[in-house]
Formats: C-alpha cells, structure tokens, sequence
C-alpha cells in the first residue's frame, strides 16, 4: 500500500491530466459540432433557404458557444481568476493568445491597409509578427520567471512601493481601453453591414458576450473561450482564403494567390504608380516599428505569459502564438490582394457600366451603405454618371473596410464563405474584447486599488472589486464605442503606442538594468506615457492642444509624427529620463538587486499566491 | 534572495537575443523601406514580396530557433542555479 501511494502521481497532476482530456474531448466535440453545421447550413442554402436566417444562426452559434463554454470555469479562487492557476500549456495558451492579440481589429485592419498601400500593410503585419518576436525574447519569460500577477505586480516585486504599480496601472488602462472601444466599435459596423441591425445595438451585445467569460472564470473562462474563438477563426480565415485564392487564381495556396494578385496587380498600375515618397517610406517604418514595440509590451500578451505553466511553457506559447498569427496575416491580407486584383479588373472585363454595377456583389454593397462601393469617385447607386471615356481600372473602389468581408463574395464563392467571414470577425472581436476587458479590470482592481491603494485587502474583497471593475469598464467601453472618437484602426494602434511609450522603458530596464531603481521606473513611465497621451489627446480630442508645442518650434515634427508614432520619441525619452533618474538616486536594495538577478537565472521565481 | 546566476547561461541568453533582434530590426526596417522603390522579386516590388512571403516565416523561424535554445538552456543550467 504504501508502496502503491508512493508511485502513485500527485493528485494535482492527475486533476490536470483529466482537466486537459475534459478540454480536448470539448474541443473535438465543438470542431465536430461546428462542421455539420457549416454541412447544414450549406444544404439548406441550396434548398433556398434565405441567407440572412442563416447567416443569424452560424452568427448566434459562433458568439454564445464560447461564452456559454466559459459558465463551466466560474471560480471563486483569486488565483484561478487572475492566472488560470498558473497551468496554461502552450497550445491552450497560444490559442487564446493568438484570437484575443489578432482580434478583429487586425483581421480587417490588415486587408484593409493592403486595400490602401503595401507598406501600410507591412507595417501592420510585421509589426504584430515582430512584436511577438521582441515580447517573447525581452519581456513576457520574465514575468512568467517571476511569478506576477500582472505588469504592475512584476514592476512593483522588481523595484518595492505602490506608487510603480500604480503608475503601471495607468498606464495599462490607458493602453487597453482603446484597443476594447476600437473592438466594440468595429464590431458594431461590421454587424450593421453583415446583419443588418444598428452598431449601437450590436455593441451593447458584443461587451455582454465579452464580459461572460472573464466575469465568470477569470483568465480560465476566457482562455476556453478564445480556444473555440480561436478554432472559429482558424477554420473560417483558412476556408475562405483558400476558397478565394483558388476561384479567382487558381492558386489552392492563400500565399500563391497573393502572389499571383499582388504581381498582377503591379502589372495594372505599371510597377510605378504606387512609389513611395522617402518620407512616406520612413513614416511607415517608423509604423511598423511603433506596432513592435507597443506589442512586445502589450499588457494582455504578457498577461497570457503570466498563466503559462513555467518560463519554457511560456516561451513556447509566444513562438506558437506568432506563427498563427502569421497565418492568420497571411490569409487576411491574401484575400484582400485576391480581391483588390479582381476589383482592379473588372471595369476591363465589364463591357458597360450597366454590366459593371450589376454584378452581384456590388448590388449586395451597395444595398448596404451606398459610401461602400464608389465608381468614378462617386457612389455606384448613381451608376457613373461621374464617368469620362470607357472604364479603365481604378473606376470602381470599394471602402477599405469591408475587403476581407467583401472579398469572398467579390472572388464569385457561394454565400456560406461571406457568412463564414462575417462570423469569424466578430467571433475575432468578441475574444480580443474578453481578454482586454480581463487586463483593464486586473490593471484597476489588482495594480490600482489593491497594490497601490489597499494592499491590505482580503482575497475575497480583492476577487469581489475585480469583477466589480470588469462591469465597470465594460459599461464604459460600451458606451465610449457608440460614439467613438477616432477610426477604429486609430484607436487600436494609439494603443499599441501608449503601452509602447509607457511600459517599454520600465520594462526594459525591470529586466535588463539591475541599476535601475523604483524612482528612475516610475519617472521613464510617467514621461514616455505623457509624451504618447499628449499627443493622443491633442489628435484625437482636441487639435488646439497642439499650439502648446508652437513656441518651441515642435509643432510640425508633432503632427508628422502623429499620435500613432508617438512611441518614437516616448520611448528614447522615457529611456533617457528612467535612466538619469535611476542614476541620480540611491541604488536599488539588496533584496531588489537579488530579484534583478534571479530573473535572468534559469529557475522560476516560487509564487506566493494567496489561498483562498 | 540569493541567487548565483551561471555566467555562461547569461552570456548565451544575451547573445541569441542580440542576434535575434538584429534580425527583426534588418526586416523590419527593409521591408517598409523597400516598398515602392521600383525593385522587384518575385515579380512582386520588393516590399510585398519581402512582407509576407519573406518577413513572416523568418520571424516564424526565429522565435522557434530562440525558443528551443533558451528552453534547453533553462533545463541545463537549472541546477546550476
């Protein structure tokens, strides 16, 4: 017996390996579940069934599945709530990373910046890529080393006192509220085009749908239901870029028909029409730079390394999570270049203008919002009466913004392949908006009121104001998308350049600089992050903001620079002044120096989690 | 706390990251920088082709590559500690 006791395995584990089969016979069974569908609803279009009807039930399948699945990890654990446990493996972990990081603000926002230029577009998807790259070889092991519970946890363990915590709670607000409201409110359009119902009442179901997973189970709740979110998108991005670069190229490979398009297209407009001025050139360099950063440093990415199970576990999540947004990338920006090519040529094909606006995708547009579709720079409803001469290519133009929802109905695939994409964006939307919505409220309730306010608090309290908190800031996002104040793609990269500016310095020199003290943290923190609010504020709110910077000569380089690129100067600047300030106080205690060491040792940090 | 960190695995943490950075910073910067300029590959212009086909996979490659590394250093040096 007492043989048997001693090679038997430890009751936790044997809880995680049933724990991990629970999940995986869940996951086979949703996948299963979520094919007869898609076999369904494909019989039943053939037999006439009208696609709006269909189109609601794959739309109400792909929102509440998720969110009903997360119900199963309601939890009263703090731990559990704020970190899974600590028992994230790389698969689950990246799924839910790759969904909640993607989002539908990138999935659209990169078919979208191809529809515009190519740079835009390589700076959007090298950017995410990169950031993933830097985050996982800087920053995201060494928090999961130190076992925090967030930014501002890791920050104030490195340096000690409430105010660095503090400061990183700001700053992560700051940071992730923008990417929700840019969420929310993308959402809302693209129900408006797809469903047809109004935006401001699709956001108040979308922030209900986002906010069941974390209110319930905390990181586990959304980390089930990004890995069916995730699961959704895949399989919808996949089937339908594959289906549109094989009708219109002929290319089953998405990459191949970007290719092909992305060549024919130079083709169309003579390799030379689209040259770069060197500025432009620059400016989207330092785009694409800007996105690096502020995802290296994005508070959800390094709140998904925090739950994995050890520092290997959570490096491996970060190289898993990069490679499938690569392919979620590649899909969506192959299905725009497939479909601008096809855009491009169809004023050539089209024998008249009658033959050109009566194609079945543009009738379907333009029904939709009559801005949507334009010919000859005018709206397609007034059937070019704008037009000069015979068609040439360029004569019709979609807006950006529906590229990758447009795409599959422009290549001529059946209906189900629209209403696959319709369904995976706001599924896209729904995941990054529960796993947001988790870090604002962690950043309130844990950073703010908890570290720097109450650190006395009990577990239970602590639990209860986190959830308090995560209703709070969805009411505010909620109310903050009906009306927003800038172009969802805005809002979504002025929030990768406020974390940037904000967190990049701080947590450069928490793990790279044993010099660096708690002053020098939190001064690098409030000057790069003042420096990107500024400017955000003065872009976005209110442009007379910008004469402060007329005397000094800095007006022009402030709006060149634009809040977006804001990270170019915050984050040198922020440099500059943590070191300085670092330098010019007392050197960090012995306790911190130690902590400063064992971060870049090869044993994790115990936690000291609290027991409920 | 005290903890005795092996100089040789610090060394090659920094190392592959310096390495690995210089790598994102040489396609980061190239391709925006290379859009537009009227040079193809591919029969693409140089920045789409460096993009997608090109950037994405080798970053893809990277983090895989330092990812492998760091981890089976982690595991080698973990009584070391």
């Amino acid at each position: 017996m007492a043989d048997f006791a001693k090679s038997a395995p430890p009751l936790k584990a044997v809880a995680e390996r049933l724990a991990q089969a629970r999940a995986i016979v869940g996951l086979v069974a949703f996948i299963v579940l979520f094919g007869v569908l898609i076999f369904v609803v494909e019989t039943l279009l053939l037999l006439g069934v009208p696609e709006s009807i269909l189109l609601a039930v794959i739309m109400a399948f792909a929102l509440a599945v998720p969110a009903l699945a997360s119900i199963s990890t309601r939890t009263v654990s703090l731990t559990e709530f704020a970190v899974a446990g600590r028992s994230l493996g790389p698969a689950e972990n990246a799924m839910a990373a790759s969904a909640g990081l993607f989002g539908a603000v990138f999935a659209v926002g990169l078919a979208a910046a191809f529809f515009r230029s190519e740079a835009e577009m390589a700076a959007l998807a090298l950017g995410l890529a990169g950031g993933l790259l830097v985050g996982g070889v800087l920053f995201a092991p060494y928090l999961r080393r130190a076992a925090s519970e967030s930014t501002g946890d890791f920050l104030a363990a490195r340096f000690g006192g409430r105010g660095v915590s503090a400061a990183a709670g700001i700053v992560v607000i700051a940071a992730l509220l923008p990417m929700l409201v840019a969420e929310l409110s993308l959402s809302g359009m693209i129900a408006n085009w797809t469903l047809g119902v109004r935006g401001s009442s699709f956001i108040v179901a979308a922030v209900i749908l986002m906010l069941i997973p974390p209110l319930l189970g905390g990181m586990r709740g959304v980390t089930v239901a990004g890995a069916l979110q995730f699961v959704l998108l895949l399989a919808a991005l996949a089937f339908a870029s594959i289906g549109v670069s094989e009708t219109a190229t002929g290319h089953a490979l998405p990459l191949a028909g970007y290719v092909t398009a992305a060549a024919s297209l130079d083709t169309i407009y003579d390799g030379g029409a689209r040259e770069l001025s060197s500025a432009s050139a620059w400016s989207f360099a330092g785009l694409g730079l800007c996105v690096t950063l502020g995802v290296a440093v994005f508070p959800t990415i390094l709140m998904r390394a925090i739950a994995a199970r050890s520092t290997q576990s959570a490096r491996s999540s970060i190289a898993r999570t990069l490679l499938v947004v690569a392919i979620f990338a590649l899909a969506s920006v192959a299905m725009a270049a497939v479909a601008k090519w096809t855009v491009e040529q169809s004023p050539i094909r089209s024998g008249s203008i009658a033959e050109l606006v009566a194609q079945p995708w543009i009738v379907d547009w333009v029904a939709r919002g009559t801005a949507l579709v334009t010919l000859c720079g005018a709206p397609a409803s007034e059937a070019g009466i704008t037009c000069v001469g015979s068609l040439k290519p360029g004569d019709i133009a979609i807006a950006p913004d529906i590229a990758l929802l447009a795409a599959p109905e422009i290549a001529g695939l059946p209906p189900v392949f629209a209403i696959l994409t319709a369904a995976a964006c706001l599924t896209a939307a729904i995941a990054a908006g529960s796993l947001l919505l988790l870090g604002t409220a962690r950043a309130l309730g844990h950073d703010l009121l908890f570290q720097a306010m109450a650190p006395r608090m009990p577990a239970s309290r602590r639990l209860l104001t986190q959830r308090l908190a995560l209703i709070a800031v969805a009411m505010l996002a909620a109310d903050i998308a009906a009306k927003p104040s800038a172009d969802y793609l805005k809002l979504a990269l002025v929030a990768l350049s406020v974390a940037a500016s904000g967190l990049f310095p701080a947590m450069l020199v928490a793990i790279w600089w044993r010099r660096a003290n708690g002053f020098g943290a939190i001064a690098g923190m409030l000057a790069g992050f003042a420096i990107a609010a500024y400017l955000a504020a003065a872009e976005i709110f209110d442009r007379r903001l910008f004469t402060w910077l007329e005397p000094a000569g800095l007006l022009d380089l402030a709006r060149n620079l634009g809040a977006e690129r804001a990270a170019l100067i915050a984050i040198p600047a922020g440099l500059i002044v943590a070191g300085l300030v670092s330098l010019a106080t007392p050197a960090p205690a012995a306790g911190q120096r130690a902590f400063a060491r064992a971060l870049l040792a090869s044993r994790d940090m115990p936690a000291e989690d609290d027991t409920e | 706390m005290v903890v005795r960190t092996p100089p040789s695995f610090l060394k090659r943490a920094v190392i592959a990251g310096l390495l690995t950075l210089f790598l994102w910073a040489a396609f980061s910067l190239a391709v925006p920088l290379a859009a537009g300029r009227g040079v193809t590959l591919f029969g693409l212009p140089l920045g789409a082709a460096l993009a997608l086909p090109v950037a994405l996979p080798a970053f893809v490659l990277i983090m895989f590559w330092y990812t492998a590394r760091q981890n089976r250093d982690d595991e080698r040096f973990r009584d070391d500690g």
